[in-house]
């Protein structure tokens, strides 16, 4: 059922989130760095495991869209 | 009654031999020519019933007999008299003679040689045809048939008569010539009659029917044929391939194809199909194949028929299957999106938030904060994205309430005008007196904002115009059947919006996929603009129609049903006087321990006291426990064993006015519609920023206090 502009967003989507994911980790483990023995710190690693959440769902978007894209090819 | 054999002349009527040859050859040169007359009139192919009138009148005139007549056997054995000549009783088609009573005629109709009759006086058969004819000497030959005999040809004098071999082979002989005339006369009237029903059929077929020999003239064609090209009277009449030639193309779409699909269909010896666009939208298939006769080709059919209605339907139910595929498209993603949602925006919620407690916490010289602000920058398009996602799915937050258009659109003008280029102008033209819409009016911003700025880059650094506008109409189902969006949508009064631009158009090709998401034409686009109206527009159950022309111009008209009149008022936010909230308790429910703890840290810094509970049952036990010690409570939506909706009921029935603020990556109908109108105090939709949260409480602890106060 799911095809075309659908999977397409799905993958869009997945890769969009991907980028933004790879923007927060890549600033959040810096700040860490920068603020390792402060509050601040530990906010910041909060925020690098939130982003890791959300890289997985990214990845799992992006995995399904690449299934439908086969099923939709089969 | 006596019946005999032919009785040949005696030698006894003292004529002398000689002069008796002659006579002889003489009667029998007469009885030739009278043959020979007769049978070219039988082969030329004479009308019968005066081919027999002919024969008797010849027959009784070559014999100088005083009657001839010829008799036809009917099916019921009767002999049905059907030409005569000296008759003075009988009628033709009316008299019948009996074979069954009459020895006579029975015998004739076996013999194959002609049977004579010379009956006493008075006639022992008064019925009989001799006796009403008052006939002395008769002599009666069987006509002969193809599989019976077709009748009697009947001689008679009144007078005293013999008959010789000659007269008799002379009988014999037109009896024959009658059989043989008969049979033509059969076979005629059976070929005229399969060339009636070849004609019926050819009449009969749905298609046109048009038929070509092999020296290209036209040798049938049917009524069908006529009403479907419609051909001036010369062209009909011409019989000419070459004439049709020229009438056709010029009620085709491609004349030229015409002439080259006939000729390639003669050439081809075999089946040859194409199809036909005429200008009046009609379209005809034709299919041709060559007519042979005995092997050979003689000339060829062709068959027309008129398929535009099959392919208006098939068309109309491809139209069908694509808007159903749509929604289905919009419905997985939407159960997809939704899906997604709320541990999306859970994880959005602790970046965000962590984010703005470390702003707030952090040195103001500290390298970091660069990367802080960078980090909420990243998160808060992560949770536009979503926002858009949702909002295509048609699963966005949404606060549906009475509002007037033009006062929504009056809002956004001078912010409109920030995202115009200054070589474009604006002209804003609000209808007054417009009926209310339920809608949310965020949305209904964002789609106006989105459709503003999509006119302005279609405008780009051009001179330009657009035109804002809005109004009524009355939308008939046709009108609605038309629009890109809400094609299913009930007829009836409408309120709408119209975006216009002087911008460079669109074609066909991306009109037809300007919402789908992600489809963009922008160099910086992401396409999600008109994805997200799409979706707003279907949770409004509106539509939008879309007129564009490369070159010209686009009109966008999102269109509203317009709300049954209501005395309620509009809700307008109450002035709530600002009070001291330090020391407030907040219940914190919240499944996910980053949302938890994003909240418990934000509202402690604002001065609340929380108490965080990581369920809907450790929720209510701390309520129990330490009854009216809170002035608000946080709830989340999705929670394992006690779900949101149930725990706010529990927290109703124990403390009534207690307000409760529900938090949820869903959407707010989803989530608001489980409850009674003041059930809830506030919506708070995943992700949220501390200063949202913070805020939201506050305007619930401080609008109880005023209650109770």
């Amino acid at each position: 059922m799911m095809k075309d502009a659908s999977v397409k967003t799905l993958r869009d989507a997945a890769h969009e989130l991907n980028n933004l994911c790879a923007t927060i980790l890549g600033f959040a483990s810096l700040g860490e760095e920068l603020e390792q023995n402060s509050a601040v710190g530990g906010y910041l690693t909060e925020i690098r495991l939130a982003a890791d959440g959300v890289a997985a769902i990214a990845t799992q978007l992006r995995e399904l869209s690449q299934q439908l894209e086969t099923a939709g090819g089969a | 009654m006596p019946t005999s054999k032919p009785a040949l002349d005696r030698h006894d009527d003292g004529v002398v031999p000689s002069v008796r040859v002659e006579r002889r050859s003489h009667d029998a040169a007469r009885g030739h020519a009278a043959v020979a007359t007769l049978s070219q009139r039988a082969l030329a192919g004479a009308d019968f019933p005066l081919l027999l009138d002919q024969t008797v009148s010849l027959v009784a005139e070559t014999l100088a007999v005083g009657m001839a007549a010829v008799c036809e056997a009917a099916h019921d054995d009767r002999l049905l008299l059907r030409a005569g000549h000296g008759l003075i009783a009988s009628v033709p088609g009316q008299t019948c003679l009996r074979p069954d009573r009459s020895r006579f005629p029975a015998c004739a109709l076996e013999s194959e040689t002609p049977v004579c009759d010379s009956p006493s006086e008075p006639h022992p058969e008064p019925d009989s045809l001799a006796a009403q004819e008052g006939l002395r000497h008769t002599v009666a030959m069987r006509i002969p048939g193809r599989t019976r005999p077709y009748g009697l040809l009947v001689v008679g004098a009144r007078h005293e008569r013999t008959y010789s071999r000659e007269d008799l082979f002379f009988v014999q002989a037109v009896a024959h010539v009658l059989g043989a005339a008969f049979e033509r006369a059969a076979m005629d009237h059976d070929l005229r009659r399969e060339l009636a029903l070849y004609s019926a059929t050819v009449e009969a077929a749905a298609d046109g029917i048009f038929v070509t020999d092999e020296h290209g003239r036209v040798t049938r064609f049917n009524q069908r044929v006529i009403e479907m090209w419609n051909p001036p009277a010369d062209v009909i009449d011409s019989g000419s391939v070459e004439a049709w030639l020229a009438w056709v193309p010029t009620q085709c779409v491609h004349p030229d194809a015409v002439k080259a699909n006939y000729e390639a269909a003669v050439a081809s010896d075999g089946e040859h199909r194409s199809v036909t666009h005429l200008k009046d939208g009609r379209v005809f298939e034709r299919y041709s194949r060559p007519q042979r006769v005995d092997g050979r080709t003689v000339g060829r059919v062709f068959s027309f028929r008129d398929v535009t209605a099959r392919l208006r339907a098939e068309e109309e139910r491809r139209t069908l299957e694509r808007q159903m595929l749509h929604v289905q498209k919009l419905e997985s993603l939407g159960v997809l999106a939704g899906g997604i949602a709320h541990d999306f925006n859970n994880l959005l919620v602790s970046v965000l938030g962590n984010a703005g407690l470390a702003i707030a916490e952090i040195d103001p010289a500290s390298p970091a904060r660069g990367r802080l602000t960078d980090i909420e920058l990243a998160a808060q398009r992560a949770a536009e994205l979503t926002r858009q996602m949702l909002a295509y799915a048609g699963r966005g937050r949404f606060v549906v309430q009475r509002l007037n258009l033009s006062e929504i659109v009056g809002e956004l003008v001078t912010l409109l005008r920030t995202v115009v280029p200054r070589t474009a102008e604006i002209d804003v033209r609000l209808a007054d007196d417009l009926p209310d819409v339920e809608a949310d009016a965020s949305q209904l911003r964002q789609v106006v904002m989105n459709l503003v700025t999509n006119a302005a880059d279609a405008i780009g650094g051009t001179a330009g115009r657009i035109e804002i506008a809005t109004g009524r109409l009355s939308a008939t189902r046709d009108y609605l059947a038309q629009s890109c969006i809400g094609a299913d949508v009930a007829p009836g009064e409408f309120v709408f919006a119209q975006v216009a631009d002087t911008g460079c158009g669109m074609d066909q090709a991306t009109l037809a996929r300007i919402f789908d998401p992600f489809f963009t034409t922008k160099v910086t686009g992401r396409g999600l603009g008109l994805a997200a109206v799409l979706g707003i527009v279907r949770s409004h159950r509106g539509a939008v129609t879309v007129d564009s022309t490369p070159g010209f111009g686009t009109c966008f008209r999102l269109l509203l049903p317009a709300a049954a009149a209501s005395s309620s008022h509009r809700h307008v936010p109450g002035v709530i006087a600002k009070t001291a909230l330090s020391g407030a308790t907040i219940l914190v429910v919240d499944d996910d321990d980053g949302v938890r703890t994003v909240a418990t840290l934000s509202l402690e810094r604002s001065g609340f006291r929380v108490v965080g509970a990581c369920d809907g049952e450790e929720g209510v036990a701390a309520l129990r426990e330490r009854r009216g010690e809170f002035d608000a409570v946080l709830l989340d939506m999705t929670m394992p064993r006690l779900s949101g909706a149930d725990t706010c009921h529990v927290i109703r029935q124990m403390h009534p006015d207690l307000p409760v603020v529900l938090m949820s990556g869903y959407t707010e109908p989803d989530a608001v519609a489980r409850f009674g109108p003041h059930e809830v105090a506030g919506f708070l939709q995943k992700p949220f920023s501390p200063a949202t949260l913070v805020r939201m409480i506050q305007d619930a602890v401080q609008r109880r206090v005023v209650e109770q106060a």
